[in-house]
């Protein structure tokens, strides 16, 4: 892979929910695994879905889609975990399909409108995207704008009980 | 730097005050009659280390009263001087300008005329002394601007060779600046007794290496036969050559630490060079050729036992090993313990025995103990600290507090150890300053004025419980909600049960450094503790009674451990439940385990009744499948506070070793949960903590419940 | 990975002194506040090099390197002592506990190296 990106760039992985377009710092990505049902945590919130082993180690994964309190996300044969490192800890991701990986300027990302949703914003910009139909990728209609995600915002380590 | 010494200077200065303090209650007690060697040496130590000190932070005349004095104080000790009430009264006319000045030193008071108390003291000294001629030595008190290394030793013979006050050799080096000095010759023959007690001559080479000397040649002349050859002596004499414009006195310095009958010879090189032809001829006068052999006088020879001569092999007896070396290898042997599992559940119990897999399970475990014994040391190491502290904090604070210790010799993981020091230093901060009450409160209270904090340590399982107990006021659950509202940790309106405002105490920003801390010079705060804890993958559990006292447990990991367990099954689900909890299995009759109110059930086990607790229950998990006692089984299990305890699961799949891997490695720890496993199968099974799970009121609650199990 | 050095002192500015001027050297300092403490804390830290004061309560210098000289573990354990002053007799009688050499107090951190140097590589 060729890391010809400036410092201005970043590639950024694509990938929807649902039917929305959502992105994250390819930085961050470790691999992408296919779907395997987890072990069931008790005590954690419903969008933890349980632990997985990750070449020995345990890695918790996650439902994206209700994380970022949307509905949550159907099974399906393209479903898979985006296994992903926050702040040190790595988590699996579980999304519908992947899409792209982008590579844009750092100017090309507009700030996320304030928006209220009760917690801190999960949202680090928004960035228009040309629809692409090559590479096999089936992108859902309309899906021009990627919400990219702050990654550091949904560190699951942060303790739940006390902030509840 | 200066910063650093300006610090340790100040505990120079309360070591003072202490050492004065001593001073005086003990000359106090000689003058009123007491003059027992106890009392002359607590005074004795007590102005030692006021002079040791004063040396090393430059206080001049500090130094030299307090040298005088110590010389008046060792002869008195050792009985030369008798401590008449004559010489007791002098001390303390001395003991008066002593702490004038150490006021002086830290510059609180003029420096005092001593004059007529160094004279005093000497004239004990003189009057006193009998044969023993040390009077002109109380007058050669050191000059303290001097080099710090001139300190001419006062009994000696001034023969003696002392690598720091050596001084006729530099007057004939400066002799020789204008000339090119010629190279040393060093013979250096070590003794058979050079490797006693740790040393290693081979250092000793070494440091003249530095100073740019090298082995020239070997003399073997005395190397005999190999019939005759004792391989525990020594028969060979380097000869090392040294640059000319090196000290001699540095040179010696070397081999100072050589044993005493080793071989030293340190000639000026008499051969003519070339190049130096012309030198001056005063270069070639004997007076140069200084032979320096380290030996003690006979008499003291023979008093001192030599050391034992002690063959090679024998030196090393342990070596260091980088940790991470060891973590691997931990990780290996875990890696190892589970490719054995994977094994055994794939062969017959024939086969198991055909290959030979017993034994080999046999020699993991070995490996596997030995291992984790190498990373293990007594918890003793991080409470050594506490009892000095406790002390520092009564006198910082007033209040006075006895400590008891309890299971200190538990070993746990040396990286744990490291760790827990200022989680719990802080903790033993927080009992003082927040738990234990004064002194005039407590008597108010019905309590004794000391407070009592006990320190615990214990491994359950593969946990180690560290506890700090006070038996103070308790926690006040009122302020302490008041106070995190006031910092917008929890909103204010907020319905908190008793526990859930005691956890605010380590919540994040919840203390602030409105305690400043005169030991570590930090901002307090139990957030530190939690947060430290939980890196390690352990928690925090507080436990508090109003006007009873608080209680800290950290609850730790054995890291890495590998745990004895027993592994069930439950609604499909594998669960690793530690066997040092379980003392026995039943399989229900029917009738045997019976509801006591709708929601909470009882098994009679020969007579007795033990509460039955359904795992499915205590997780929220909502299983489809709720099978009737008699289909299930029940485990007896042990646990600390709450007894014995039934649990109910649906089979029991084996009993194995398992590698602990930990939940807060990638997520935060879970009540009631140890870490997880990786099975042979490659699938995870949760590792059941019993005490947690067993001990919570009611059940395991779980906020957010999770709709089922997947089959 | 850096030498491991118990140092033991009763005086705590001595011993932060010590640790001052050895953690600046590049070595790792644990310290004991007495004989006693020190040959408790041998078993525990077991250091690289042991540097103890002659003069404290409880157990004395003297008494501290012939209890750890009893432990066959430390037997080829180099010992500094830390004294005001060196008499040939005190050196003898250092000697004969067991040490393997002296620093004189006050020392300043060159020849502290030195002296270390001389006797744990």
């Amino acid at each position: 892979m060729s890391t010809l990106n400036t410092p201005d760039e970043r590639k950024i992985v694509t990938f929807s929910l649902g039917q929305q377009m959502f992105g994250i710092d390819m930085k961050a990505l470790i691999e992408i695994r296919e779907w395997e049902e987890p072990t069931p945590l008790p005590s954690v919130p419903a969008y933890i879905k349980g632990v997985t082993n990750l070449r020995g180690t345990v890695v918790p994964v996650v439902g994206l889609s209700e994380r970022l309190g949307w509905t949550p996300s159907v099974l399906h044969s393209r479903s898979c975990i985006l296994v992903v490192t926050i702040a040190g800890k790595q988590a699996g991701f579980l999304v519908d399909e992947v899409a792209d990986i982008i590579l844009i300027k750092a100017s090309e990302i507009q700030p996320a409108p304030e928006v209220e949703i009760g917690e801190q914003n999960v949202i680090a910009g928004l960035i228009q995207v040309a629809p692409r139909a090559q590479e096999g990728a089936t992108i859902v209609e309309g899906a021009d704008m990627v919400l990219l995600l702050d990654l550091d915002a949904l560190n699951l380590t942060r303790h739940l009980d006390l902030a509840a | 730097m200066n910063d650093e010494l300006d610090e340790i200077q100040a505990i120079f200065f309360e070591e003072c005050t202490e050492g004065l303090a001593v001073a005086e209650q003990g000359l106090s007690a000689m003058a009123a009659g007491d003059v027992s060697k106890e009392v002359i040496a607590g005074v004795f130590r007590a102005v030692h280390s006021i002079k040791g000190g004063s040396g090393a932070f430059g206080h001049a005349a500090l130094l030299a009263f307090s040298h005088c004095f110590e010389n008046v104080l060792d002869e008195v000790r050792s009985g030369k001087i008798p401590a008449t009430p004559d010489v007791t009264k002098v001390m303390l006319t001395a003991f008066d300008i002593l702490a004038d000045h150490v006021a002086a030193a830290q510059g609180t008071a003029p420096t005092p005329a001593d004059s007529a108390a160094l004279a005093l003291l000497e004239e004990v000294l003189a009057t006193k002394a009998g044969a023993v001629p040390p009077v002109a030595a109380t007058a050669v008190v050191p000059e303290p601007a001097s080099d710090q290394f001139g300190f001419t030793p006062v009994i000696a013979p001034i023969e003696d060779f002392d690598p720091f006050g050596f001084e006729p050799v530099e007057m004939v080096l400066d002799d020789l600046e204008d000339a090119v000095p010629l190279p040393w010759t060093v013979r250096f023959g070590p003794s058979r007794a050079a490797l006693a007690n740790g040393a290693e001559p081979l250092l000793s080479v070494r440091e003249v290496e530095r100073l740019g000397g090298a082995i020239v040649s070997v003399d073997s002349s005395a190397l005999p036969t190999l019939r005759e050859l004792d391989p525990e002596d020594s028969y060979l004499v380097w000869i090392l050559s040294v640059p000319g414009t090196i000290e001699e006195s540095a040179i010696a310095e070397c081999f100072d630490f050589v044993a005493p009958d080793s071989l030293v010879e340190i000639t000026r090189d008499l051969a003519p060079v070339a190049a130096i032809a012309e030198a001056p001829t005063k270069v070639e006068t004997p007076r140069l050729v200084l032979v320096e052999k380290v030996d003690v006088p006979v008499a003291m020879a023979t008093t001192a036992a030599p050391p034992e001569a002690r063959p090679m092999d024998a030196i090393q007896q342990t070596i260091r090993v980088d940790l991470n070396k060891l973590d691997m290898l931990l990780n290996l042997v875990g890696e190892l313990v589970i490719r054995g599992s994977i094994l055994s559940d794939r062969l017959s119990p024939v086969d198991q025995e055909r290959v030979e897999l017993p034994e080999l399970a046999r020699l993991t475990r070995e490996i596997q103990d030995n291992v984790m014994s190498l990373r293990a040391q007594p918890i003793r190491q991080a409470f050594s600290r506490v009892p000095r502290m406790l002390r520092d904090l009564g006198v910082e604070t007033g209040k006075q507090v006895i400590l008891e210790i309890s299971g200190e010799t538990t070993e746990v993981d040396k990286g744990v150890i490291e760790k827990i020091g200022d989680p719990l230093t802080h903790m033993i901060r927080n009992a003082v300053d927040h738990g234990i009450e004064s002194p005039a409160e407590r008597i108010a209270a019905g309590k004794p004025p000391e407070g009592l904090i006990t320190l615990s340590a214990e491994q359950k399982g593969a946990r180690i419980f560290v506890r700090v107990s006070d038996d103070g006021k308790g926690i006040d659950r009122v302020r302490v909600k008041a106070k995190a509202v006031e910092k917008g940790i929890i909103p204010a309106d907020g319905v908190m049960s008793d526990e859930e405002i005691d956890q605010l105490i380590c919540a994040p920003g919840f203390s602030t450094a409105e305690t400043i801390s005169s030991i570590s010079g930090r901002g307090v705060g139990m957030d530190v503790v939690r947060s430290n804890v939980e890196a390690l993958g352990g928690r925090v559990d507080i436990t508090s009674v109003p006007g009873a006292g608080t209680s800290f447990t950290m609850i730790l990991p054995l890291t890495l451990a590998i745990l004895d367990g027993m592994i069930v099954r439950l609604s499909g689900q594998r669960f690793v439940l530690p066997l040092a909890n379980v003392i026995e299995t039943v399989r229900p009759e029917p009738g045997q385990v019976r509801a006591m109110t709708p929601s909470s059930e009882v098994i009679e086990l020969r007579g007795a009744y033990l509460p039955v607790k359904r795992l499915t229950d205590l997780f929220g998990f909502v299983g489809e499948d709720r099978r009737s006692p008699e289909e299930s089984l029940v485990i007896i299990v042990e646990s600390e506070t709450a007894g014995n305890v039934g649990l109910m699961v649906d089979t029991i799949d084996d009993r194995r070793e398992v590698v602990i891997k930990s939940l807060e490695q990638n997520l935060h720890p879970i009540r009631g949960l140890g870490g997880a496993t990786i099975l042979g199968d490659g699938s995870i099974a949760l590792i059941l903590d019993i005490d947690a799970l067993v001990s919570s009121p009611g059940q395991m609650v779980s906020k957010f419940p999770l709709k089922g199990l997947a089959a | 990975m850096s030498k491991l050095i118990l140092t033991v002192d009763d005086s705590a500015s001595m011993r932060m002194l010590l640790k001052t001027s050895l953690t600046a050297q590049g070595f790792r300092i644990e310290s004991a506040n007495d004989g006693a403490h020190g040959l408790e804390r041998m078993h525990d830290v077991v250091p690289d090099l042991l540097i103890t004061d002659i003069n404290m309560p409880k157990m004395d210098g003297f008494e501290l390197i012939e209890a750890v000289r009893a432990v066959a573990q430390f037997r080829g354990t180099p010992i500094l002592v830390l004294s005001t002053e060196f008499s040939d007799e005190k050196k003898t009688r250092a000697r004969s506990a067991g040490a393997t050499g002296w620093i004189t107090k006050p020392f300043d951190a060159e020849k502290l190296g030195a002296a270390i140097r001389r006797v744990c590589p």
